[in-house]
């Protein structure tokens, strides 16, 4: 495997195993929620919070982290009590947290921020310390998906329930919106802030075309969104394209395809 | 408000008696989540943060589908269900919680009128095992043919110990003024409250 000789591609995928699995699980999560649009805005608030980094001479990952989690919690406080409307809070964050990525980023003299890298992604990029960073944020998202596992199932299938059950549904829509932005940020080096939110959206919706059983559209979604980033990672190494674009390009096919198999081939 | 000797917000661990079936669920039934895992959904208060149910949970679970007698579609997604199902399943989530009061709001709004009915027998059912059943319903005719008390509210609320109280005339006039009427179809009057809007 010629592709393996490189220790930018081993990183490359060992990130994107991570990646692969985790965006396929919260995917589904984020999908039945109907925060394919919050992740969006969110993954571009990643941008903002980059530059923010920079600005103030702060690690821009972990500035970035800490500013999605913020920009998330505050979209979802802002729709809690239905004073704004959620697809109207994402659009105002959304555009607003780049511009502040923009500005800021003109602020800075003598920049050399690598800036194509972060809205595309850069697996050359990838150093020692992202791998760190993905393990380590990517077991905060897997124990946090496998603790609250099904309130998180509740409280998006019957909030009201939820609430008369005792649970805090507020606490887990917050929960689910601070690992979103947690994704994003490991994410971001393989296939960049413009697409990353593809990773949470595509191979989940194309899962639960498949089936009907939870488990069973976990495991699809995870199994597609795996070989979607490996197979985009090494197709991408062949064809010398843009890693991040032929993943989503390849998860977008794999999708239509699937919606465009008769029904009877589908197991319900 | 007192529930079994208990102020309502210091019930405690005693919230776990009541079962709850809400009048028009926001239910997403699209949702990939079988019968009997919707029915253990109810159960997720007791069970606790972080587990996961154990044996004991799914024998409650297959209890309170038989007790609907919902036990053959345990494995079938929850979409699938008609109206009157859907709310048996509503139903037997609130029984997975081994309740001593069920309170439900409006529950045949969605139900057709056949179904309706068995869905009052099941309720008797239930309530001859011991369990206090609390029904909100507009249909107070059909409601009285089951229950030993009722109350009417309409901005007060008025107890009558038996049910032949409300219906015999006069009573559901001065509550509801001219907007309550009997209509007969079948071999149940029905009586039904039509809601006025406040007074300016």
């Amino acid at each position: 495997m010629e592709i393996l000789r490189f220790t930018f591609m081993q990183r490359a995928l060992f990130i994107g195993l991570i990646v692969g699995v985790l965006g396929a699980t919260l995917g589904v999560f984020v999908v039945l929620k109907r925060l394919s649009f919050m992740g969006a805005g969110i993954s571009h608030a990643a941008f903002g919070g980059i530059a923010l980094g920079y600005f103030l001479g702060w690690d821009p990952i972990l500035t970035a982290v800490i500013f999605c989690i913020s920009v998330g919690i505050g979209i979802s406080m802002l729709i809690e009590n239905n004073r704004i409307k959620e697809d109207t809070a994402v659009g105002i964050f959304f555009t607003s947290t780049m511009a502040l990525g923009i500005l800021l980023i003109g602020l800075k003299e003598g920049y050399n921020i690598d800036l194509f890298g972060y809205l595309f992604g850069n697996i050359l990029a990838v150093g020692r310390e992202d791998l760190v960073i993905s393990l380590a944020i990517g077991a905060i998202i897997a124990f946090s998906l496998y603790f609250f596992f099904k309130e998180l199932i509740l409280s998006i299938l019957d909030p009201e329930m939820a609430r008369v059950i005792g649970l805090p549904v507020s606490f887990l829509n917050h929960l689910l919106v601070a690992l979103i932005a947690l994704f994003i940020v490991i994410s971001v080096r393989i296939v960049g802030i413009i697409l990353v939110s593809a990773l949470l959206t595509i191979p989940a919706a194309t899962a639960l075309q498949w089936s009907k059983n939870l488990r069973k559209v976990l495991v699809l979604s995870s199994i597609d969104s795996l070989g979607c980033v490996l197979g985009g990672l090494a197709l991408s190494y062949y064809l010398d394209t843009s890693p991040g674009a032929t993943i989503v390009i390849l998860a977008t096919l794999v999708f239509f395809t699937t919606f465009l198999l008769p029904l009877p081939l589908k197991k319900k | 408000m007192y529930i079994a000797g208990k102020r309502v917000e210091e019930l405690g661990k005693w919230r776990s008696k009541i079962g709850y079936v809400p009048q028009t669920a926001q239910i997403d039934y699209t949702f990939p989540i079988t019968v009997e895992e919707f029915v253990m959904t109810g159960r997720f208060g007791l069970i606790g943060l972080g587990k996961r149910p154990q044996a004991h949970d799914w024998e409650m679970v297959r209890k309170a589908l038989r007790e609907v007698k919902m036990e053959e579609w345990s494995k079938k997604q929850i979409g699938e269900l008609s109206g009157g199902q859907r709310q048996k399943i509503l139903i037997a989530r609130s029984l997975a919680l081994e309740p001593e009061i069920l309170i439900l709001d409006e529950p045949t709004t969605a139900v057709d009128p056949e179904s309706s009915e068995s869905f009052y027998e099941l309720l008797l059912r239930l309530h001859e095992q011991g369990i206090t059943i609390i029904t909100v319903s507009h249909d107070v005719g059909v409601v009285a043919q089951y229950v030993d008390s009722i109350a009417c509210l309409n901005r007060r609320l008025i107890k009558h110990d038996r049910p032949e109280e409300v219906i015999r005339e006069g009573v559901l006039e001065e509550m509801y003024g001219r907007e309550a009427a009997f209509f007969h179809h079948g071999a149940i009057p029905h009586i039904v409250v039509r809601e006025t809007p406040p007074e300016r």
